[in-house]
């Protein structure tokens, strides 16, 4: 060993050169790029959480430390986005969108921007707010409709229901209340019902949520009628499609039907529909009802 | 070249990725088997190291650092292969061919390969690292401090200490009689 003495760098340097091998280098790209064909890049502020800069001062022996100092940062900054977004938001008075340009021009749909938005047409003085951009929505006097992309789903709301009545002829004298229209639905022929639950919105309102289609589904049933025109077509019907109904009740003895329809007969469709439109129902607030 | 490589690469263009990683993969496979000793966990970790720079490339701030940035990259890999290696040892002495014809001076090589080889596995992962980085790759403190992310004076206590330790390591394979022919 004693000879090996001055000679120890030269030694393992030639050592190494003889021990560095490369045989199946080929297999392992192949097997890598395999993998990162399948992967997308993570955001450069994602990654420098994974690794540090590339200076000397930076210890191995801590990355657990400095990995948790990362996130204790990253959380904080983004604690103080959120604090400092809720302070804005609580400051800045909610946005009003422009009047409906084409309010009860046949089949068309506005586009609104985020922000509050009140109805002119279907509830006036009722108020909406969309959380996002890209919202289409049509104010008619006896219904209003939402949609968002994709149009495979629509939001149909309406005003004060009454059961449509087991031959399909409207019954005024029917009780128009929530409890009452929920039993009528759980015991209307032809069509089944499943009760998802009942909640409250932030805005202080009661919703009853449950799911309806038709037993048959060649067969569609007329589930609810609209008091102001109790002769009419069924607002609600049983149908071979998804769909979801929500019950909130207004106040003031009003009563608004908010229907999820999953045009493609899909219940996912319906469940990312109501996912969406959610904060929308949770922002309703009912006109004054000076005048009931 | 290389430069345009990174920019494209960490813009999302894996062809330009590909290139790198085929330019590279020749040094990354050799520097792993050295670390990590072991040529199926080292080409795993090897694996492992260019999934690793494709996800996070975007954090290499500076396009010319690429190779120092993929060797340590590489290295913690290989520390996450050695750790895992840890668990479940076997080991793996490349044995000579029994018919291969022996000279007096291929005996005293291959009786000098092993006990470096034997020593070498002897050593924890980080003084291999070290080694390898200063002694294969001929980097300076500097260099292998960034690469090993360890501070110079770290560098510096760790390879003395990697240096001693291979020593003490052969000199006590050479007094245990094995193998019998000395290296001297």
């Amino acid at each position: 060993m004693t000879k090996m003495g001055d000679d120890f760098d030269r030694i393992l340097g030639s050592w190494f050169e003889q021990e560095a091998r490369t045989d199946g280098a080929a297999a392992t790209l192949e097997a890598a790029l395999d993998q990162t064909h399948r992967r997308r890049p993570r955001p450069a502020w994602v990654a420098r959480l994974h690794d540090g800069p590339l200076r000397a001062s930076m210890a191995l022996e801590q990355p657990a430390v400095r990995r948790a100092g990362y996130l204790v940062v990253a959380a904080l900054l983004v604690a103080a986005i959120v604090v400092a977004a809720m302070f804005v938001a609580s400051q800045r008075p909610p946005r009003l969108s422009q009047p409906l340009a084409c309010v009860g021009v046949d089949a068309a749909l506005c586009g609104h921007t985020a922000g509050a938005w009140s109805s002119e047409s279907f509830l006036p003085g009722l108020t909406l707010t969309w959380p996002d951009d890209g919202w289409y929505a049509r104010d008619l006097p006896d219904k209003l409709e939402v949609k968002t992309m994709p149009m495979t789903s629509s939001v149909i709301v309406q005003l004060d229901p009454l059961p449509a009545g087991p031959s399909s002829d409207p019954e005024p004298d029917r009780a128009g209340d929530v409890a009452s229209l929920i039993r009528w639905l759980r015991s209307a022929p032809g069509a089944a019902n499943e009760m998802v639950g009942q909640r409250t919105t932030p805005a202080g309102l009661s919703v009853t949520t449950l799911d309806v289609k038709a037993v048959d589904p060649g067969i569609p049933v007329g589930l609810l009628v609209a008091r102001a025109n109790p002769g009419g077509t069924a607002i609600v019907e049983a149908n071979h499609y998804a769909q979801r109904l929500h019950l909130v009740d207004l106040g003031g003895g009003h009563v608004l039907s908010i229907l999820v329809v999953a045009y493609d007969s899909d219940r996912e469709t319906v469940r990312r529909t109501e996912v969406t439109f959610r904060p929308i129902l949770d922002s309703i607030r009912p006109p004054a009802w000076s005048n009931p | 070249m290389q430069r345009d490589l990174v920019v494209r690469a960490r813009e999302g263009d894996h062809d330009a990725f590909s290139e790198l990683a085929a330019g590279s993969i020749e040094r990354l496979v050799r520097l792993a088997r050295l670390i990590v000793r072991d040529p199926d966990r080292a080409d795993d970790a090897v694996q492992d190291a260019l999934v690793t720079a494709w996800l996070d490339l975007r954090g290499l701030r500076d396009p010319d650092r690429f190779d120092a940035w993929m060797h340590r990259v590489l290295v913690r890999s290989c520390y996450r292969a050695a750790r895992r290696e840890r668990r479940r040892t076997t080991l793996e002495v490349p044995l000579l061919p029994i018919d291969a014809e022996t000279q007096p001076d291929s005996q005293h090589s291959a009786a000098l390969r092993d006990q470096i080889d034997r020593g070498f596995r002897r050593l924890p992962v980080d003084q291999r690292a070290v080694l390898v980085v200063h002694h294969y790759l001929g980097l300076g403190d500097r260099e292998a401090s960034e690469i090993l992310a360890i501070p110079i004076g770290t560098v510096k206590s760790r390879l003395s200490r990697a240096n001693a330790s291979l020593r003490a390591a052969i000199e006590a394979d050479e007094r245990a009689g094995a193998p019998q022919e000395s290296i001297a």
